[in-house]
């Protein structure tokens, strides 16, 4: 059953486990988090305008609209980034697991295209169909299975309509039927892996030596696939 | 049993909203920048392209400090955290299927992994990119999609079934 003094705000209260130390920083990192999402969401707007130019004179640096617009530049740059998204997903997916592991379930799930779509999809062939497919225990006890594939398809589509990157680029039968059969081999492969490569990459970091051993190997396979396309190519060019 | 920050009675709510929210921040950012893990890999032995290989080396990285940090906060929800010590570093995390010793996980990790980087690789992508591509209008990345989708079925059908019979039936099983 829940305790308090398992939970995380528990240890505020647990004589033998309470420490100041994370505790005293959280209100320099609150200051900082509220006082900069007020500037980006009002801070640009009162600089345009004019009552307050009039009155405030002098605005501190921080107000400035140039000084606004480089933030947002390097934001921008930061986004168009992997490196950043890497860094996102390792920490949320860590985080997802702190705020969500009491539903059940393995750990270091908290970012996977094979097993999120594995418990999408079987997870609502059980509720509609009334099935009892395998599941993740995570899926099993919650309300509705792990929805992040749905997210990113929707966030995808948001982002390249948002900057006008969405395109209908169609392809022949025989490519389509290639690449179900591919999709249906390469979702068999991840799960009796246990995970997509994103997957392999967090139990990597959790401390599971298969992992790293998949790694290797799906890197080792990238590049007998590669040089095959290498040869393919110079044939042709020839 | 873990225990994370949410109790089990508000975790089990909010499970499919927090990871839709976590899916629509990964989508976007993965639309924008072209994020693939099998394509950093491609690109740098082809090209010696190093952009989308940070991105998955920032990956393995970040996810080892995101868990160091939230195993410092609530170590009760990091429970075989390899800095916990309380799991052997070969004993892999639950996910695959059961039953079995550890030579078959390793032989689990071994062939999928070439499989997966070579079929992938042939593709153009691995599946998150495969996905933000359907998402972005390419009908044959949407069928590899769909083809995922009656793969999960066939896993939990038939093949999880299979594989376990077939490493019983080798001699690795526990």
């Amino acid at each position: 059953m829940f305790s308090w003094q398992d939970c995380w705000l528990g240890i505020l209260y647990h004589p033998q486990r309470s420490t100041i130390f994370p505790y005293a920083l959280s209100p320099f990192i609150l200051e900082f988090a509220i006082g900069n999402s007020i500037f980006f969401l009002i801070g640009a707007k009162i600089n345009r305008n004019p009552y307050f130019q009039k009155t405030l004179i002098k605005t501190p640096l921080m107000l400035r609209d140039e000084y606004s617009n480089t933030i947002r530049s390097t934001l921008s740059l930061l986004s168009r980034h992997p490196a950043f998204l890497g860094a996102l997903i390792g920490i949320l997916a860590a985080c997802s697991q702190a705020l969500l592991i009491s539903a059940g379930g393995p750990e270091a799930y908290g970012f996977c295209v094979a097993c999120h779509t594995r418990d999408m999809v079987n997870g609502i062939t059980n509720i509609v169909a009334h099935t009892d497919l395998a599941l993740a225990a995570i899926s099993k006890n919650s309300l509705l299975p792990v929805l992040s594939v749905a997210g990113v398809l929707i966030g995808g589509y948001i982002a390249s309509t948002f900057h006008r990157e969405h395109k209908i680029r169609k392809g022949t039968k025989k490519e389509y039927f290639i690449y179900f059969i591919a999709g249906v081999l390469v979702l068999n492969l991840a799960m009796i892996f246990g995970g997509c490569p994103y997957r392999a990459a967090l139990r990597t970091g959790y401390g599971d030596l298969t992992a790293v051993l998949f790694i290797v190997a799906m890197a080792a396979g990238v590049i007998l696939g590669a040089y095959l396309m290498l040869k393919k190519a110079e044939k042709e060019a020839v | 049993m873990a225990t994370g920050i949410l109790p089990k009675e508000a975790a089990v709510f909010f499970v499919p909203l927090v990871t839709l929210l976590l899916g629509l921040l990964i989508g976007y950012l993965a639309q924008r920048s072209g994020y693939c893990s099998i394509g950093g890999f491609r690109d740098y032995f082809l090209f010696r392209h190093t952009r989308l290989l940070s991105g998955y080396l920032t990956l393995i990285v970040a996810a080892f400090v995101g868990y160091l940090i939230f195993w410092f906060l609530t170590p009760a929800a990091m429970e075989h955290f390899f800095w916990a010590f309380t799991s052997g570093p070969a004993t892999p995390i639950p996910g695959a299927p059961g039953g079995l010793n550890t030579v078959a996980y390793l032989i689990f990790s071994v062939i999928p992994g070439f499989l997966v980087g070579f079929i992938a690789v042939l593709l153009g992508g691995c599946p998150i990119r495969q996905t933000v591509m359907a998402s972005e209008g390419n009908y044959k990345a949407a069928w590899f999609f769909i083809g995922m989708c009656a793969g999960s079925i066939l896993f939990a059908a038939l093949v999880s079934g299979w594989v376990v019979a077939l490493m019983k039936a080798l001699g690795f099983g526990v």
